[in-house]
């Protein structure tokens, strides 16, 4: 088949030479970026419904999803979650023992949630049945091995009937990876809580799933570094997500030959030394009225 | 401006005729080329994803205009603009250069049949690659490779024989080989 190959390289050869006189970013960049854009907004916020949701649970795979819940929690439901102006304790899972209070309160957002700087720790590791991190560990070289062996950049219609956040730092690689890889939806860093405070009610939408997963440092049981984006100041963009489109949940690789390095202060100063790297993640459900579900965290420290 | 926007940005300007030319392949359709690119930007770039240079952003745009335009096909099958318009239409005149002869030999092939030819023999993915990148059965797309090997083969005057599964190499990034 090698004529063949021959020929379609011809045709699309001959194809680009006819659309090279094209503009075709003067004629669709702003079609095309606005609806990015509003697909961004829509994967934090739950506009767009049922695939929305689906693909934010299969990508961020660290949330049992209640799906039978969310059967009757449809477009137009009312619930008794909080509004976004109120401050909110979220209770954490029966199963999860100890039970620390986590509050996601919006606003400042300054030591109320294990995503923000300030905030003391209550136990050391922290998950619940409906979200977990079921491991950290360091790795190195390895990693991009292991990458290839596992990444899914499609949009399998898989669905994660477990939740785990298996995390991963590399230390070793030749050149640090330096992006985001979601094949399946969306893995926000931000906090949940200050992303559903910033959504608006959206009475068309379906329900909605916010979740996030970031690195923070810790010493003394407070947050006393998180990720901060240089280029942007407030996002890293030193995360992998991985799905390998199974039950599985979503491997998430902070990318740093150096993950000190990646670290931001939460002070003017200096990060103190003999910190240690937590692994966090939260997750909520946002409903079309605007309101969403008390945030559920977890957390777990790299050894 | 958001940090995806410069790299989308990039893309739309600098490799859209590359892009659209893939997806012109893939679809056989110079318009529709133009729908399914879009679509391939949104779906890429919706997701929070950075990437760190514009070869990146292109590859995934380019891995995902086969299954954005299958999607759609799935998505509008009631419409039966696309599929009749492709499926079994026979060109009108042979006697034409070779560019216009394989292209017209492309559009006999159903849109799942051609999406796999373009995947298989223009990517060299291997027949697993393929279905896995399209959802289908493995077995599934040996069949519609070896419906379009023989309509090519036919109307194009080459073998369709040589099909060596097992040598093929695969090109889609971040693809292990072999899944």
């Amino acid at each position: 088949m090698a004529e063949l190959k021959d020929m379609l390289q011809g045709v699309a050869e001959a194809k680009q030479r006819r659309f090279a006189d094209e503009d075709f970013a003067g004629a669709h960049a702003r079609v095309v970026t606005g609806r990015v854009k509003r697909r961004r907004a829509a994967t934090t916020v739950g506009v767009g419904g049922a695939s929305v949701l689906g693909a934010s649970a299969l990508a961020v795979g660290v949330i049992n999803v209640p799906w039978g819940a969310l059967g009757t929690a449809g477009p137009g439901s009312v619930t008794t979650t909080p509004q976004a102006s109120e401050s909110v304790s979220a209770p954490p899972s029966p199963s999860a023992s100890p039970e620390p209070s986590v509050s996601a309160t919006v606003g400042p957002l300054v030591g109320e949630t294990p995503f923000q700087c300030g905030y003391v720790l209550p136990v050391a590791e922290f998950g619940s049945d409906s979200l977990r991190i079921e491991a950290t560990h360091w790795t190195g070289a390895e990693l991009t091995e292991w990458i290839e062996a596992n990444d899914d950049p499609s949009d399998p219609d898989v669905m994660p009937s477990e939740a785990v956040v298996p995390t991963a730092i590399s230390t070793g690689q030749d050149e640090p990876l330096n992006g985001v890889w979601d094949g399946s939806g969306s893995a926000g860093f931000e906090d949940p809580a200050r992303e559903a405070a910033a959504g608006e009610p959206n009475p068309e939408a379906g329900v909605g799933i916010i979740s996030a997963v970031t690195f923070v440092a810790v010493k003394d049981g407070t947050v006393v570094g998180h990720l901060r984006d240089p280029d942007v100041g407030e996002s890293p963009l030193t995360w992998l997500g991985l799905n390998n489109g199974v039950a599985q949940g979503m491997t998430v690789a902070l990318l740093r030959t150096d993950p000190a390095g990646a670290m931001t202060s939460c002070s003017d100063a200096e990060l103190a030394e003999d910190w240690t790297l937590y692994a966090v993640a939260g997750t909520t459900f946002l409903y079309p009225d605007g309101s969403w579900d008390p945030v559920d965290y977890a957390w777990a420290k790299f050894e | 401006m958001a940090h995806w926007e410069p790299i989308l940005d990039e893309v739309m300007k600098e490799r859209a005729a590359r892009l659209l030319a893939y997806a012109a392949l893939v679809t056989g359709d110079d318009a529709e080329a133009h729908d399914v690119l879009q679509d391939a930007l949104v779906r890429t770039f919706s997701k929070r994803r950075s990437f760190a240079h514009v070869n990146a952003a292109e590859a995934y745009v380019r891995q995902a205009i086969p299954s954005v335009y299958l999607d759609g096909l799935r998505k509008r099958r009631s419409r039966e603009r696309t599929l009749n318009r492709s499926y079994e239409r026979e060109p009108a005149s042979q006697d034409v250069d070779s560019q216009v002869d394989v292209e017209r030999a492309l559009a006999v092939l159903s849109p799942r049949e051609r999406a796999c030819v373009v995947l298989r023999y223009y990517d060299d993915c291997t027949v697993q690659q393929v279905a896995f990148h399209l959802g289908i059965a493995e077995g599934t797309v040996k069949r519609y490779l070896a419906d379009a090997s023989a309509k090519l083969a036919a109307r194009l005057e080459i073998s369709e024989g040589d099909d060596q599964e097992a040598d093929a190499v695969p090109v889609l990034p971040g693809r292990k080989a072999g899944r």
